[in-house]
């Protein structure tokens, strides 16, 4: 539910801003949460990203550059949350909370499946989520994280062997 | 693509679309303009730094000094001047609903002597939750069956009860809904007082009329009646003194396909406002929404506000079975308006395993739920009958009275299957712990 007040005079950016969040939030949420699994989380990484678009408004160069700054920042912000938790050696109240509630949603076997690559080392976490969510190919998926096609071959492959060996030790 | 890439990417996906919607963006109104000027900030600027340090630590030490001050001078009999009201103030009756309630109301048969269930009268039935004792009943019209709503205020000692006679025919007619004041009088010779009311909600009809839900406000003074037409939803506001219908609302529920009840589970917020659970759209979205009561308007819809909703996934097939999982059941504004609080629940076909949760969604941070409590039924359920239920819930929706029903094989001593049970489960649930009713209060309703 939108809450604001009566739409008050907007800048370019606001407008434009606004509108972009409109057609990309909730998709960029859904990739945060899948690096994150935390959607609140999830959400602060995504509002931080627009928000920072809106600063930047002024010197980007390029208008239709706007989404893929936004997914690169989106990825960023979840790999900065992801280090801060690291260093926090138990679970948060908000991962319990979330874990609760996807309990009602998925299959035992979608459950499985997502504890395991919750369970995998940040950057195979999310090589999977850019190969097999997103559907990127190689080599998008190796300038999406800044890292050579063959780590991203080798990341997949791991990963993908890694899930399926803690599935089978789950059941 | 192996097998095992093909459930990661199902996973996936099913894990992203739980995410149906994300929260509105808050631009502050300056930021794309302090971002030009911090960076066209003036080399001045940058040796201010020096002497505020100081400066600020100086005023926070004389800060803190006087609130020192402050609070010996309490201590030692200072007044704190009266707090502001605030915008979601409850009024005093209904923050006594904060204490847990210990007498319920609920209907049955009065039985005599050697007559079985089916023989004997409708009745409602008042019982202590701490003792388990019936402390009186009172004979409802007679009729094949009944359609039966109640609601407690906050004393935990006034209900009000409605109860419309349903009897089978060829076209068969429900009764109009008869109104009931119940007050308990513990330790007294006549502990249980009845008093009809005279409260006219629905005429006389065919089936198509009929009480949904009701609540009565925490002062007991007001009665909100929720009722389906079967081309309309209404929510009606009576005097329980003088039964006058203070303010009608109503909504065309012609679009809202399979959900014949769109319009549920009220709930006062303080004594001006009643919040309620929508659904417009079936198996998509549901809605709880606030109502002033003193608004002037007639539409239901018009006259409300939004202040949660949800995505509600479809079941499989399109039809909910006892194994489907149900993510908010029974959806109720708190007491003083600041969270929705409602049941969930799944089903491991595998493990026979049934899980019931109470969740808290405050409405200022919708995406964070609170757990308030959650009990698993560990094996041989073959599924719930019923979903899952907030009964009654503390204003502060932190503590609730929850109900599940599982469907539990009973084997006999040699493992073969004897039959399926199935009990209705309550409890206290808040605070880090469950206590379970030691009895059943009988059938599936009961209002606290």
């Amino acid at each position: 539910m939108d809450t604001r007040p009566p739409e008050a005079p907007r800048t370019e950016a606001e407008r434009h801003v606004t509108a972009l969040y409109q057609a990309h939030a909730l998709s960029l949420a859904r990739l945060a949460l899948l690096m994150l699994g935390d959607s609140a989380a999830a959400q602060d990484v995504v509002q931080d990203a627009f928000l920072g678009l809106y600063r930047r408004w002024y010197k980007l160069a390029d208008i239709g550059a706007a989404p893929a700054y936004l997914r690169a920042s989106v990825l960023n912000g979840c790999r900065t949350a992801l280090k801060q938790r690291s260093r926090v050696p138990f679970q948060t109240a908000s991962e319990l909370l979330e874990s609760a509630e996807a309990a009602l949603i998925h299959t035992e076997e979608q459950r499985a499946v997502l504890a395991a690559v919750r369970r995998l080392p940040a950057r195979q976490r999310e090589v999977l989520v850019l190969r097999y969510y997103l559907d990127m190919t190689e080599d998008q998926a190796a300038r999406a994280m800044g890292v050579s096609r063959g780590t991203v071959k080798s990341a997949t492959s791991r990963a993908v062997a890694a899930v399926g060996r803690m599935v089978k030790e789950e059941s | 693509m192996s097998q095992l890439e093909d459930e990661i990417r199902d996973s996936l996906r099913s894990e992203a679309d739980r995410l149906r919607e994300v929260r509105p963006l808050h631009l502050p109104p300056a930021a794309a303009r302090d971002g030009l000027r911090r960076a066209l900030r003036p080399p001045w600027a940058r040796w201010q730094r020096p002497w505020q340090a100081p400066v600020m630590a100086a005023t926070v030490i004389v800060l803190v000094a006087a609130a020192l001050v402050t609070a010996k001078m309490m201590r030692n009999g200072g007044v704190l001047p009266a707090p502001a009201p605030g915008p979601a103030a409850a009024t005093t009756a209904r923050s006594a609903a904060d204490v847990t309630p210990r007498y319920y109301v609920r209907y049955g048969w009065a039985t005599g002597p050697g007559e079985s269930a089916s023989q004997g009268n409708n009745a409602i039935f008042v019982g202590d939750v701490q003792t388990g004792k019936t402390l009186g009943s009172y004979d409802l019209p007679a009729g094949d069956s009944l359609v039966w709503a109640a609601s407690g205020a906050a004393d935990d000692r006034t209900f009000v009860v409605s109860a419309s006679v349903y009897r089978f025919a060829q076209h068969p007619v429900i009764g109009s809904a008869r109104f009931y004041l119940v007050k308990i009088f513990p330790g007294s010779a006549d502990p249980v007082r009845v008093t009809p009311l005279a409260i006219q909600a629905t005429p006389a009809t065919a089936v198509a009329t009929q009480v949904i839900s009701i609540a009565l406000s925490g002062d007991g003074s007001e009665l909100a009646v929720v009722f389906n037409t079967g081309k309309s939803a209404g929510l009606g506001v009576y005097s329980v003194a003088t039964g006058r219908l203070q303010h009608l609302w109503s909504a065309a529920i012609g679009g809202v396909g399979r959900v014949g009840t769109p319009v549920t589970d009220p709930s006062w917020v303080g004594d001006g406002t009643v919040g309620f659970a929508f659904i417009d759209t079936p198996n998509v979205r549901q809605d709880v929404r606030a109502l002033n009561v003193n608004s002037a308007g007639t539409s239901l819809l018009a006259d409300s506000r939004v202040v949660w909703s949800q995505y509600v996934p479809p079941p499989p097939g399109g039809t909910y079975g006892k194994g489907t999982p149900r993510t908010c059941d029974t959806p109720f504004l708190d007491g003083d308006g600041q969270a929705v609080v409602c049941a969930g629940s799944s089903y491991s076909a595998s493990a026979k395993r049934l899980s019931a949760i109470w969740l808290a969604y405050p409405l200022a941070t919708p995406a964070r739920p609170r757990v308030i409590g959650s009990v698993q039924v560990p094996q041989d359920v073959k599924g719930f009958n019923g979903p899952n239920a907030v009964q009654w819930t503390n204003s502060s929706g932190t503590e609730v009275i929850g109900s599940w029903n599982p469907e539990v094989t009973v084997y006999s001593k040699n493992f073969q299957v004897a039959a399926t049970s199935v009990t209705n489960d309550f409890a206290f649930i808040g605070g880090g712990t469950i206590r379970s009713f030691p009895w059943s209060p009988g059938l599936s309703d009961a209002a606290w």
